[in-house]
C-alpha cells in the first residue's frame, strides 16, 4: 500500500492513513499511560516503533520511509493533542499532559521546566501563519522524528534550508513557550 | 507580527548566526539601521537559540545500540561525553545509563585503567552507590561506561526544588557521606564528587541519594593534569570548584581519601549556602592558573556569613554559626587538618543534628554548657508544667475525697510516687544520654509512660487518688496529642470513679466527658454521639441546665453533629449553647468564644462564607484581647479565619495568616501536634491551589509523615490529607499514585465516616471522574450515589452538588445516554431558579447542557446558543475554580465548531478563549 501511494494512487493514502493512525494511537496510549514527569516525551520513538511494526506487513518500505514519516508526523501531532485534551477534560480540575524538555544534568542553565503539548500545538498554529514551511519542519522533525535528510526529502528542499528553518523555528517556539504566562 | 516581518527577522537571525559571536552586535547595529525594535527582536531570538539547545529536536537515530545495549534516548550531554538511557537485555532486562566518552581521549588507556579498578569497584555494595556495570568501546572506538540508571536530579537542584530546610539537607547529605565512606573502605576513591554526580531520586516520597560515576575519574584522568581534556571552560569550572588543592596541583597522582573529604566539604558548603566555597561567578573570569592558585590558597568565607551575604538567594533564614565548623574543617587546604575520614565528618553532623557540641571546633567548657542548656530548655519547661498538673490533681482529690488524717498519708504516698517514678525521669541528669535526638517531649513522654505503668497497684485503697492521677496523665497525654494512651488512662479513671462514686457524680461525669471527647478527637464521631447524648441528659439531671459542665457537654454534642456533617442540628444546638454561655459566663468568656468559633465552622462547611468570616474575625479579635497572640486558642482562630480567606480565594491574606500561625505553632507545640498539623495541611492545600506544587508537596508529605505520631492511619483528617495529596499527585502527573491514594482515602472514609458523610461523597465524585473511562459502570453508580447524598446534605445549590451533577452528566453523555444526561441537568437548573448568589452555577450547568446537545448532531441548533450564552455571560475572576469552569465552557465552543466542520471559526474561538483565560488569570494574580 505504501508503494502504491508513492506511485500516485490517491486512494492509497486514505486507505493507509487509518492503518497508521490505529497503530500510532495504540502506541501513544501505551506511552502516555506510563508517562511520568521528568521523563522526556519522544514522539519520534513512537513513530519509529510504529514504522517497524507496519514493516512486518509491508516489506517494500525503504523508498517510502520518508513519506511514511511525513504522514505519521501529522497524525502523531493530532493524537498527542487529542490525548492531552482528553486528559484535560477527564481529570479533576486541570490536568494537562506535561512534557519535559531534555536537559543536560551537568549544566544548570535556566530552562522552562516543561511545555505541554497543547501549548506547543497552539504555538505551532501561530507559526504556521508566519511561516508555514518552518511549522511543517518542526512537525516533521519533532512529531515525526525525521532526520534532516528525510525532512528535506519530504519537503522537497535542501538539507541546509531544513537546518536553517529548524534553527529559527526552534528558537522562536522556545521563546513563545518559555514566556511567562 | 506579519509574515514579512518574521521573514526579515529570520534573515538577520541567520546572517548573525553565521558570524562569529563577537561580530554579531556590530552587524546587527548596522543592518537594523536604527530600528531598535527589530534589533531587540533578533537579539532575543538569538539568545533563545542559545538556550533552546535540543528543544524539539528529535534524538538522531545515529546509533540504536552500543554493544549489547539498546539505546532508548539521550539523557544529557556533559563535559566528558553523552549519556544515554539504554536497555540491557541479558542477563537481565533493565534500564541502564550509558556514558559515551567524547573522541580524543585514548579509549584503550581509559578502558585499561578502568579494568584495573574493576575488582575494587565490584566489592562495593551500598544502597546509595550506583554501580558502574560495564565498560567497552563503541564500533567507532569511543569508550563507554554502563551504569545503574538513576532517574533523579543533582542533589543541589533537588534540595532547591523541594525547598529543603538546613536539617533536611544535612539529613540527605549524611547517606551520601556514608556511601563514600563505604567506597573508601573498599579501597575506591571517587575523585570527582560534585552535585551532578550525586543524584537524588524520589522513592515513595522519600529522597534517596545515589552517588554515580565511581571509578570513572580515575579511568579518565591521566597521570598529569589533563590539559588536553580541560578544553572546555565549563568542565574546568564544574570540577575545580569541588577539587582539593592536592588534586588540582598533582592532577590526581598524589591523592587519598581525604581528597574526597574535601569535595564532600565543598558539596556540603554549597548545600548550606547555595554557592560553592570559591565563588563561581568570580571563577569564571579568571584563567586556569589563577584558578589553580585560588583553589590552593583562598580560604572560604564561613558558610553562615556567605549565606547572609547572598540574601538574594533562594535560601532563607540564617545558618547556625556552629555548623560553620564542619564544612570548614573538611575544606582545610592541608589534608592533615581535615577530618581523617568521611566517617568523622558524619559523626560531627550527627552530633550537630542531635544538638550536641561538634568536634570540629575546639570546644570550650562554656560552649558545651551553653549547648546543653539550649538542648534541654524546652524539656525543662514542659516537665515543670506536667508536674504542676500532677500536684494539682493530688490536692483536688485529697480535698474532695478524704478526711484530713487520711489526706496526710495519701499525700505522702503520692509524694513518694512522684519522686521515685516521675521526678527521677524528669531530671535532665538522668535522661541526657549521648546520641539522643533533642526531642522536646522526651522528658515528659518518658515520665508519663513511666507514671502510667507505675501507677498500677500503687493505690489499691484509694481509687479516687488513683483516678485523679490517671485523669491527670490522660490530660497530659492529650495535651501532647498522644490520644490512644490518653484514652486508655481516661477509660481506667472513669471505671474507678464510676465504681466508687456512681454514674452521676460530677467527677464521673467529667471522666465521661473526657472519654467521649477523646473518642471524638480520634475520629470515631459516630461512636461519640451517643456518649455525648447520654452525658448531656445525665448532666442536666444531676448538675442542672446552666451548670458549666452541662453546657460543655451540650457544646460537645453539637460539635459531634458538625463533625458528622449534620449541619442544621449542629447550628441550632450551637446557637442555644452560645446564648446560655453568654448569659451564665459572659460574652467574652473563653467558652462563649469557643462556641461562637464552632458556629463559624459550621457556616464554613456550608460555604456561607460571609457569616463564617464575621464570626471568626470577632473570635480572633476577642482572643487577641483577652488571651495573647501566642495562645493556642488565638492561633486556632487565626487558622480558621485564614481558611475562610482561603476558600474566598483571598490567597495572600490566607497565606500570611497561615504562616504566622504555623511559625508560632511549630515553635510552641512542635510539629506532630494536631493543631500544627491542621495549619500545615491548610497551607499545603493553599499552595496546591496556587500551583506551587513543589512547596505543597514538601509540606503535605511532611504533614503525612508527622501524623503517624498523633492519629490512627484512618483518622478522617488523615484521609482528607490523602485526598488532597492524591489531587496534588495528579497535578504532578503521578496518575497511578493519584488513583491509589484516592481509592485508599475513599475506602477509609466509607469505613470510618460512613457512606453519607460529605467527605466520602466528594471523594466519590472525584473517583467517578477518574474512572469515567476505565470503569464506566462503577463511575456512574458512584456519581449517582454521590449526587443523591450531596443533594440531601447540602441542598441542590451547593457547589459540590453542582459539580456532582456535571460529573454525572459527562459520564452519561460518554455512554450516549443523552436524554438522561439532559434530564439531570435540567432538573438541577430548575433548582437554581430563584436562588440567590448562584448565577455562576446556572451558567456552568447551561454550558454542560450545551455539551450534551452538541454530542447529538440533530440538536446542534439548540446547542449553539446555549454554549455561546453560557460562555459570554460567565465572569470569572474571583477564583481559580471559576476560571477552570470558564475555560471548560470556552473549550466546549471550540470543540463544537470543530465537530461541526468549521475549523476557521474553531480557531478563532480558540484564540479568544485563550486570551480571555490568560486575562482572568492575570487579574487573579
Amino acid at each position: 500500500m505504501l508503494s502504491a501511494w508513492r506511485d500516485g494512487d490517491p486512494e492509497a493514502l486514505s486507505r493507509l492513513t487509518p492503518l497508521v493512525y490505529g497503530e500510532l494511537h495504540g502506541l501513544a496510549q501505551a506511552y502516555l499511560a506510563r508517562e511520568r514527569p521528568g521523563h522526556i516525551l519522544q514522539p519520534s520513538a513512537l513513530v519509529n516503533e510504529a514504522f517497524l511494526r507496519l514493516l512486518e506487513w509491508q516489506p517494500d518500505h525503504w523508498q517510502n520511509r520518508a513519506h511514511f514519516f511525513g504522514v505519521s508526523a501529522t497524525l502523531m501531532r493530532r493524537i498527542l493533542v487529542q490525548s492531552a485534551r482528553e486528559q484535560h477534560t477527564l481529570k479533576r480540575g486541570q490536568g494537562a499532559l506535561r512534557v519535559s524538555l531534555s536537559e543536560a544534568s551537568d549544566v544548570a542553565a535556566q530552562q522552562p521546566e516543561g511545555a505541554d503539548v497543547l501549548a506547543l500545538d497552539s504555538a505551532l498554529d501561530s507559526l504556521e501563519k508566519l511561516n508555514p514551511r518552518q511549522a511543517r519542519t518542526i512537525e516533521l522533525r519533532f512529531f515525526g522524528g525525521l532526520s534532516l535528510e528525510d525532512t528535506a526529502e519530504v519537503m522537497g528542499t535542501s538539507v541546509s534550508t531544513v537546518r536553517r528553518d529548524f534553527r529559527m523555528a526552534q528558537a522562536w517556539l522556545y521563546q513563545q513557550l518559555s514566556r511567562p504566562a | 507580527m506579519t509574515p514579512e516581518r518574521y521573514e526579515r527577522i529570520g534573515e538577520l537571525f541567520d546572517a548573525a548566526l553565521d558570524l562569529a559571536p563577537d561580530d554579531r552586535d556590530g552587524y546587527l547595529s548596522q543592518a537594523c539601521a536604527g530600528d531598535e525594535t527589530l534589533r531587540a527582536e533578533v537579539v532575543l531570538l538569538l539568545a533563545n537559540h542559545q538556550r533552546a539547545r535540543n528543544f524539539l529536536a528529535p534524538s538522531e537515530p545515529l546509533i540504536d545500540s552500543i554493544g549489547p545495549y539498546k539505546i532508548q534516548r539521550q539523557l544529557g550531554e556533559g563535559g566528558m561525553g553523552t549519556v544515554y538511557l539504554a536497555l540491557q537485555e541479558t542477563p537481565l532486562r533493565r534500564e541502564v545509563a550509558l556514558k559515551v566518552i567524547k573522541p580524543g581521549m585514548g579509549s584503550k588507556a581509559i578502558i585499561a585503567r578502568f579494568e584495573g579498578e574493576r575488582r575494587a569497584l565490584a566489592l562495593m555494595d551500598h544502597p546509595n552507590i550506583a554501580h558502574v556495570l560495564d565498560a567497552g568501546a563503541t564500533a567507532q572506538g569511543l569508550p563507554y561506561f554502563v551504569m545503574e540508571f538513576v532517574d533523579g536530579l543533582p542533589v543541589t537542584r533537588y534540595c532547591e526544588q523541594h525547598n529543603f530546610s538546613v536539617r533536611q539537607r544535612i539529613e540527605l547529605f549524611i547517606p551520601i557521606c556514608q556511601a563514600i565512606h563505604h567506597a573508601h573502605q573498599k579501597g575506591v576513591i571517587h575523585r570527582d564528587i560534585k552535585p551532578s554526580n550525586v543524584l537524588v531520586k524520589q522513592v515513595e516520597g522519600l529522597a534517596i541519594p545515589k552517588v554515580i560515576d565511581f571509578g570513572l575519574a580515575k579511568a579518565l584522568h591521566p597521570e598529569t593534569t589533563g590539559d588536553t581534556m580541560m578544553t572546555n571552560v565549563g568542565v574546568i569550572l564544574g570540577t575545580l570548584q569541588y577539587m582539593s588543592p592536592e588534586q588540582a596541583q598533582t592532577g590526581g597522582s598524589d591523592i587519598d581519601t581525604r581528597s574526597d573529604v574535601f569535595s564532600l566539604g565543598a558539596l556540603l558548603y554549597e548545600l548550606l549556602t547555595g554557592s560553592t566555597p570559591l565563588d563561581a561567578k568570580r571563577l569564571a573570569l579568571e584563567n586556569y592558573h589563577a584558578l589553580l592558585e585560588r583553589v590552593c590558597d583562598e580560604e572560604p568565607v564561613a558558610p553562615s556569613v556567605r549565606r547572609r551575604e547572598s540574601a538574594a538567594s533562594a535560601l532563607s533564614g540564617t545558618l547556625d554559626r556552629e555548623l560553620d565548623w564542619i564544612p570548614l574543617k573538611a575544606l582545610e587546604k592541608e589534608r592533615d587538618r581535615r577530618y581523617e575520614s568521611v566517617n568523622g565528618m558524619v559523626r560531627d553532623l550527627e552530633r550537630y543534628l542531635a544538638g550536641e557540641p561538634v568536634e570540629a571546633a575546639p570546644p570550650s567548657r562554656a560552649y558545651r554548657a551553653r549547648k546543653f542548656v539550649r538542648r534541654n530548655r524546652l524539656s525543662f519547661a514542659v516537665a515543670s508544667a506536667f508536674l504542676l498538673l500532677l500536684v494539682a490533681a493530688v490536692v483536688v482529690s485529697a480535698s474532695l475525697a478524704v478526711r484530713a488524717r487520711q489526706a496526710e498519708q495519701e499525700a505522702s504516698a503520692v509524694n513518694t510516687f512522684l519522686r521515685r517514678d516521675v521526678l527521677a525521669q524528669a531530671d535532665p541528669r538522668n535522661q541526657a544520654k549521648p546520641n539522643t535526638p533533642p526531642d522536646a517531649n522526651l522528658t515528659v513522654r518518658t515520665a508519663l509512660d513511666r507514671a502510667a505503668r507505675g501507677i498500677a497497684g500503687k493505690f489499691p485503697r484509694e481509687p479516687l487518688v488513683d483516678a485523679a492521677i490517671r485523669d491527670s496523665i490522660a490530660h497530659a497525654y492529650q495535651g501532647l496529642g498522644i490520644y490512644p494512651k490518653a484514652e486508655e488512662q481516661a477509660q481506667r479513671a472513669l471505671e474507678l470513679r464510676r465504681n466508687t462514686l456512681g454514674e452521676s457524680h460530677r467527677l464521673t461525669l467529667e471522666s465521661r466527658q473526657m472519654l467521649a471527647m477523646l473518642v471524638s478527637v480520634q475520629g470515631r464521631y459516630r461512636d461519640s454521639e451517643p456518649m455525648f447524648t447520654a452525658l448531656l441528659a445525665d448532666c442536666r439531671k444531676s448538675l442542672g441546665p446552666d451548670d458549666p459542665d452541662t453546657l460543655e457537654a451540650w457544646a460537645a454534642l453539637a460539635r459531634s453533629y458538625n463533625l458528622q456533617g449534620k449541619f442544621e442540628p449542629a447550628l441550632e444546638q450551637f446557637r442555644q449553647v452560645e446564648a446560655a454561655y453568654s448569659r451564665v459566663l459572659g460574652a467574652e468568656h473563653p467558652s462563649t468564644l469557643s462556641t461562637m468559633e464552632s458556629r463559624g465552622s459550621v457556616y464554613f462547611a456550608q460555604r456561607k462564607l460571609d457569616q463564617a468570616e464575621a464570626l471568626q474575625a470577632k473570635v480572633l479579635a476577642a482572643r487577641k484581647r483577652t488571651l495573647s497572640e501566642e495562645h493556642p486558642d488565638t492561633l486556632r482562630a487565626m487558622t480558621s479565619l485564614a481558611a475562610t480567606y482561603h476558600v474566598q480565594v483571598r490567597y495572600p491574606l490566607a497565606e500570611e495568616l497561615y504562616r504566622r500561625a504555623l511559625a508560632i505553632q511549630r515553635r510552641v507545640n512542635g510539629v506532630p501536634h494536631p493543631e500544627t498539623l491542621i495549619t500545615m495541611f491548610n497551607l499545603g492545600t493553599l499552595l496546591t491551589n496556587q500551583a506551587r506544587h513543589a512547596e505543597a508537596l514538601t509540606l503535605l508529605e511532611e504533614n503525612r509523615a508527622a501524623r503517624g505520631a498523633v492519629y490512627p492511619p484512618d483518622h478522617p483528617r488523615t484521609l482528607r490529607l490523602l485526598v488532597n495529596l492524591s489531587y496534588l499527585y495528579g497535578r504532578l502527573g503521578r496518575v497511578a499514585d493519584e488513583l491509589r491514594m484516592l481509592e485508599e482515602a475513599y475506602a477509609g472514609q466509607r469505613r470510618v465516616l460512613g457512606p453519607d458523610h460529605p467527605d466520602t461523597l466528594t471523594s466519590m465524585v472525584s473517583l467517578a471522574d477518574l474512572h469515567a473511562k476505565s470503569q464506566p459502570d462503577r463511575a456512574e453508580a458512584l456519581a449517582r450515589d454521590a449526587l443523591k447524598g450531596l443533594r440531601g446534605r447540602f441542598g441542590p445549590t451547593h457547589p459540590d452538588t453542582v459539580s456532582a451533577v456535571c460529573s454525572l452528566a459527562k459520564l452519561l453523555q460518554a455512554r450516549k445516554q443523552y436524554a438522561e444526561a439532559e434530564r439531570i441537568i435540567r432538573e438541577s437548573l430548575g433548582a437554581q431558579q430563584g436562588q440567590a448568589g448562584t448565577p455562576g452555577y446556572r451558567l456552568r450547568l447551561m454550558s454542560q447542557l450545551g455539551e450534551v446537545l452538541a454530542a447529538q448532531p440533530d440538536r446542534w441548533n439548540e446547542a449553539e446558543p446555549l454554549l455561546l450564552e453560557a460562555y459570554e455571560a460567565m465572569t470569572p475572576g474571583k477564583n481559580l475554580e471559576e476560571i477552570e469552569v470558564f475555560e471548560e465552557a470556552g473549550k466546549r465552543v471550540v470543540d463544537f465548531y470543530t465537530a461541526k466542520g468549521l475549523p476557521a471559526k474553531a480557531a478563532e474561538w480558540r484564540r479568544r478563549v485563550e486570551a480571555d483565560v490568560l486575562k482572568s488569570k492575570t487579574i487573579l494574580q
